[in-house]
């Protein structure tokens, strides 16, 4: 089985949950748990980080989709950044760029947070 | 049965009968004078006497015969042996009481045997008799039974030889009417070097009491008390009852319970000895069967056992018993995070525990575990390191914790036992404990492989069920329109992806293609699956346009599915009058063309999201439809992910890329033909790695 690991760091009131190897129907459930858990915290300002993300599945793609409304509505959002071309590609296929911010880095996105 | 009882019937008279006549015997000898065998009395009178001593010794085998016809002697357990031998003892001894004061006996002692004085005495040294011999034989039985209690080829062996030579005293008794004296001379010689060998073999015999190892300390102590009251009551047997009335009657009944005499008074005085012996290691010999016992129990629990639930409970119900602990509770850690919760608690409520506090147990919990070994806290005082444990329960004065480390090396959780006292616990609790938490280990870690080997085969069901949708859900045959050839292929993963393509009939000159991917798999991406189908079957009767459909559908679907759950498709409409083909793509591969014309293929790839992604207002601005002007030669590849995704061993990607080219160079053959080139590119791609996702192809060629 592929592996697949979630970091989290807290930057004051942003979360950067960073995010790699292989995301698919197995290894969904770990993330999903990660952002469960910053909810729980009342963390809705998240980042989620995917330098080192090799690929990922629909079902890795249904876990942005299965948290962003209650995020939003808490006025928190999920901000995409440092994707691979390949991992681009997929997000941008689903058509994930109408939907989300994508940002190339990390210290972008939080600036847009801290706007 | 019935033959038993029909030889219990014959014995009974028989027995009764070999009884009487020496009996009648003994009162004409009194009578008429005859003189008692000596050594000195002729020979005529002696072959009488050898044949009574004969009918004697006949009584007893008969007797004994009867006695194993009879009862069971076999199956008792030690308890029983041992309760049947102290009655026929007392009975024995009140017997010869109750006749001695009836019957009042008088002997002459002047010659041996002595000669009785009087009638009463005849009748007692009669009687004495039988019961020497009727209660003598059960008891040898049951001294037997006690032997062979723990038995081998050697203790058959020793036991016959006694058995023989027992028998070779009794009948040199009888031919040597000499009382057995150990002087070694003259015509006792004989009896006495019989007897010696009789004497060492019955204290060879007596050293066989391994039945006593087993006995419970309690146990162990009672008997030991009892034999010592026994071995009083034995040596005072012979003189108080069988010397001088017995040889009267019978010699060989004599020399008999003679033999049997001693060989209850080595018995009883080597078991006494044993038993004297034992008593200091009884408690520990106790405990230590009982925790044999106890494991054993847990061990057949955990064989039958497999709720997880159940066995959390039992651990430390079952171990509480043995280690004597005042309360004990298991300790496991979730699932999912490396946290320790309460499983299951024994005399201590779970709340209570709790309040110890995560940060007081976690420490004392991290340091078991992390050493892998089991603690011993014997005396927490004041100023001990773990005086916080003394803090929330005054009652706790020692505690042991023992870590449960499952056989893959990962912890487990832990068992914890406390008492009330300081040093409670010995150094043996520690290694019984751990005993407990390796088997609990084990009982858990099976449980668990058994839960998750039912999950596999509700799972291979669930998968199998969401194949079947799947395939009933694909169209069954390929729409016929002139000019067109279509060819369909798909592959399903061993878990099934969300895949599927259909066919819209528009009207009879325009023909619609779908081909769509759930997301996720199993059964909830095959419902889903239909559900779409269903949806856009009948939108398709109201919407011409792959645009419009799909925003409909998006409408339609977004209410429905999970929110974690979308589908990307791609809509395509076909004009076989105006060769136009006109689609739109939701989040789905991108298109790929083959223009026949400038024979180029390209990926078309306009906008558009997924279905399921937003209720509306994007999607409907996202979504684009193209429109492409096709002529004869022309080539539409609709394809999923499953295609443009597969990976070979090295990780890497079949890709949009490789397809594209591998049409464009073959543009020239046929639908059929194409297909197969494309199935043969994947699969040697692949080089017999398996696909991780459902892979679906739909060619159409104009």
């Amino acid at each position: 089985m592929e592996n697949f690991e979630v970091a989290r760091e807290d930057h004051s009131e942003v979360s950067i949950l960073r995010l790699k190897g292989f995301l698919d129907a197995h290894t969904a459930p770990n993330f999903e748990q990660a952002i469960q858990e910053l909810i729980e915290e009342k963390r809705f300002k998240i980042i989620v980080s995917m330098s080192d993300l090799n690929y990922i599945s629909s079902a890795g793609l249904g876990v942005f989709m299965g948290f962003i409304e209650e995020i939003r509505e808490k006025d928190g959002d999920i901000k995409l950044t440092n994707m691979t071309d390949k991992v681009y590609k997929v997000f941008d296929l689903l058509g994930f760029p109408a939907l989300y911010q994508i940002f190339k880095e990390e210290a972008e996105a939080e600036k847009e947070y801290n706007r | 049965m019935n033959e038993l009882r029909l030889s219990s019937k014959i014995l009974i008279p028989i027995l009764a009968l070999l009884f009487v006549i020496p009996f009648a015997f003994d009162l004409y000898q009194f009578y008429s004078d005859i003189p008692i065998p000596t050594l000195e009395s002729d020979d005529n009178i002696s072959a009488i006497n050898y044949v009574i001593e004969g009918l004697t010794i006949l009584f007893s085998i008969l007797y004994y015969i009867f006695l194993i016809n009879t009862f069971n002697f076999r199956d008792k357990s030690i308890e029983e042996n041992l309760k049947i031998y102290v009655y026929l003892l007392g009975l024995l001894y009140f017997s010869v009481i109750v006749f001695k004061l009836l019957l009042n006996p008088d002997w002459s002692g002047v010659s041996f045997p002595d000669e009785p004085q009087t009638l009463t005495t005849v009748i007692y040294s009669n009687f004495v008799s039988l019961f020497a011999i009727v209660f003598m034989v059960p008891i040898l039985i049951v001294i037997k039974n006690l032997i062979y209690y723990k038995r081998t080829r050697r203790t058959y062996f020793f036991m016959r030889l006694l058995v023989i030579s027992a028998f070779a005293t009794v009948i040199s008794g009888v031919i040597f009417p000499v009382p057995e004296s150990f002087q070694f001379t003259g015509t006792g010689i004989i009896n006495d070097v019989l007897f010696s060998i009789v004497l060492i073999l019955v204290v060879l015999q007596s050293f066989r009491n391994s039945w006593i190892t087993y006995l419970s300390r309690k146990e162990k102590v009672t008997y030991f008390f009892i034999s010592i009251f026994i071995f009083w009551a034995l040596l005072n047997l012979d003189g108080f009852a069988f010397k001088t009335s017995i040889p009267a009657h019978s010699l060989a009944a004599s020399v008999f319970s003679t033999v049997a005499w001693y060989f209850q008074l080595s018995y009883v005085l080597f078991s006494s000895i044993y038993l004297l012996f034992q008593l200091p290691t009884a408690r520990v010999f106790d405990r230590k069967m009982n925790e044999v016992t106890s494991l054993l129990d847990l061990s057949r629990v955990i064989s039958t056992e497999f709720d997880f639930q159940k066995l959390i409970k039992l651990i430390p119900e079952m171990a509480i018993k043995v280690i004597e602990a005042e309360a004990m509770w298991l300790e496991l850690y979730k699932t999912e995070s490396k946290e320790l919760y309460i499983a299951s608690s024994q005399n201590l409520h779970q709340s209570e525990i709790e309040e110890f506090g995560k940060s007081g147990r976690q420490i004392l919990s991290e340091k078991i575990v992390s050493s892998r070994k089991p603690i011993l806290l014997n005396e927490i005082g004041k100023n001990h390191p773990y005086a916080y444990l003394r803090e929330w329960k005054s009652d706790i004065g020692s505690i042991i914790g023992a870590p449960l480390i499952s056989g893959n090396g990962k912890p487990l959780g832990l068992l914890f036992a406390t008492k009330r006292h300081t040093f409670g616990f010995f150094p043996d609790d520690l290694a019984m404990l751990e005993a407990y938490a390796n088997q609990g280990v084990i009982a858990l870690d099976n449980a668990t492989l058994i839960k998750e080997s039912f999950e596999r085969e509700r799972m291979e069901e669930e998968l199998r069920i969401a194949r079947e949708v799947q395939q009933r859900l694909l169209p069954h045959k390929t729409p016929q329109y002139n000019g067109i050839s279509i060819e369909a292929l798909t592959i399903t993963a061993y878990e099934v992806g969300g895949d599927y393509y259909d066919y819209i009939n528009f009207s009879d000159d325009q023909l619609g293609f779908i081909i769509g991917d759930v997301s996720g798999k199993g059964t909830s991406a095959a419902f889903y699956m239909a559900e779409a189908k269903g949806i856009v079957q009948s939108l398709s009767k109201s919407f011409k346009e792959p645009r419009e459909l799909l925003i409909r559908t998006n409408e339609i679907l977004f209410e429905t599915l999970e929110r974690k759950s979308f589908i990307s498709m791609l809509m395509a409409s076909l004009n076989c009058s105006t060769n136009t083909l006109s689609f739109a793509r939701a989040g789905h591969c991108p298109l790929l063309y083959y223009n026949s014309k400038q024979n180029a293929a390209s990926l078309l790839q306009p906008e558009g999201i997924g279905v399921g992604l937003e209720k509306g207002v994007v999607f409907r601005k996202k979504l684009k439809e193209e429109s492409v002007k096709c002529q004869k030669g022309d080539i539409f590849v609709f394809y999923t992910d499953g295609l443009s995704e597969a990976r070979n061993h090295a990780g890497e990607e079949y890709g949009d890329e490789r397809l594209r080219t591998l049409v464009e160079t073959n543009a020239t053959k046929s639908a059929l033909e194409l297909k197969d080139l494309v199935i043969d590119s994947i699969l040697s791609f692949l080089e017999g790695k398996s696909l991780s996702d459902d892979l679906t192809l739909l060619l159409v060629k104009i």
